[in-house]
């Protein structure tokens, strides 16, 4: 019975956090970059905003990191191809010679759907990526 | 292909670096017979941590649990902790402990050389020290 609690515990901490640290997160800046023309980039912006500072997240203030949307679709018969991207974006020092600076992404993650109703379809998806952020931040800040 | 060569090389020499790097920092040893004798010496556990270098979670089970300081007490008291790439040390740890997934932590009875219980993937502090204090039970008991 123990192992099975163990296996159970273990197995199910591979899904609780994402392989990125995201300790010590709180200012952001919000870039959304639509290449579509359903999506509207301030209405889905106002969104993200306001269900990003629920989560405790703060806008405004100056070298804040950035959280990249970008939305791209491309037409299929009766159907759309949307690709959404979710990265959250930050100025790093690398291991590399010489200790070189450059911009990385420091989270990550991407979907590529089908969408018959285009809109909605992508808030759902962006919902999703946006939701799994917000736990993998939860998740890495908790003690 | 020189120069091929040499990339390669000087990939997994900075590799070794990072793994050395780590066991330094966080006071682990790096060969298993060394560990070995010194844990029966000491009569406390082997505790063999098991990484790869192409692996982001072994690096951030590395950075937030293995690295922060109440979890480094509590290994440093009570096991004698061990780090090795499981494919670049693969020939100098016993087959048995070749974990399927990794990071994996084997708690090693010095004696017997077997496991005594094993974690696998990435786990938080909380999570780790509950097995660490499981396997410390289980080694105690099969001490009396």
């Amino acid at each position: 019975m123990k192992l099975v609690f163990w296996l159970f515990f273990s197995v199910s901490s591979l899904f609780s956090a994402s392989i990125y640290t995201l300790d010590n997160i709180k200012d952001l800046n919000l870039y959304i970059d639509n290449q579509t023309d359903f999506m509207d980039k301030k209405e889905l912006k106002e969104t993200l905003i306001k269900r990003l500072e629920k989560a405790g997240f703060v806008f405004g203030e100056t070298d804040a990191l950035i959280l990249v949307v970008k939305v791209k679709s491309l037409e299929i018969e009766e159907s759309m191809a949307i690709s959404i991207f979710l990265g959250l974006g930050e100025e790093v020092v690398t291991h590399r010679k010489d200790k070189i600076e450059t911009f990385a992404y420091t989270y990550l993650e991407t979907k590529f759907i089908e969408g018959y109703e285009p809109n909605e379809d992508t808030n759902e998806a962006l919902g999703v990526l946006v939701d799994n952020f917000i736990a993998a931040y939860k998740d890495d800040n908790e003690e | 292909m020189k120069i091929f060569i040499i990339l390669v090389t000087l990939f997994f020499s900075l590799y070794g670096a990072h793994i050395d790097n780590f066991a330094q920092e966080v006071s682990y040893e790096r060969d298993y017979q060394t560990a070995l004798k010194k844990a029966k010496n000491e009569n406390k556990m082997l505790m063999l941590v098991l990484v790869g270098d192409y692996c982001p979670w072994c690096k951030k089970f590395e950075r937030k649990t293995l690295k922060s300081s109440e979890v480094g007490a509590e290994i440093q008291k009570n096991f004698v902790p061990l780090v090795l790439d499981k494919y670049k040390d693969k020939e100098n740890y016993p087959k048995a402990f070749y974990a399927p997934v990794i990071p994996a932590v084997y708690f090693i009875d010095p004696i017997t050389q077997k496991s005594l219980l094993e974690t696998v993937a990435y786990m938080k502090k909380a999570e780790f020290l509950d097995n660490a204090d499981d396997a410390l039970t289980l080694f105690e008991e099969g001490n009396k």
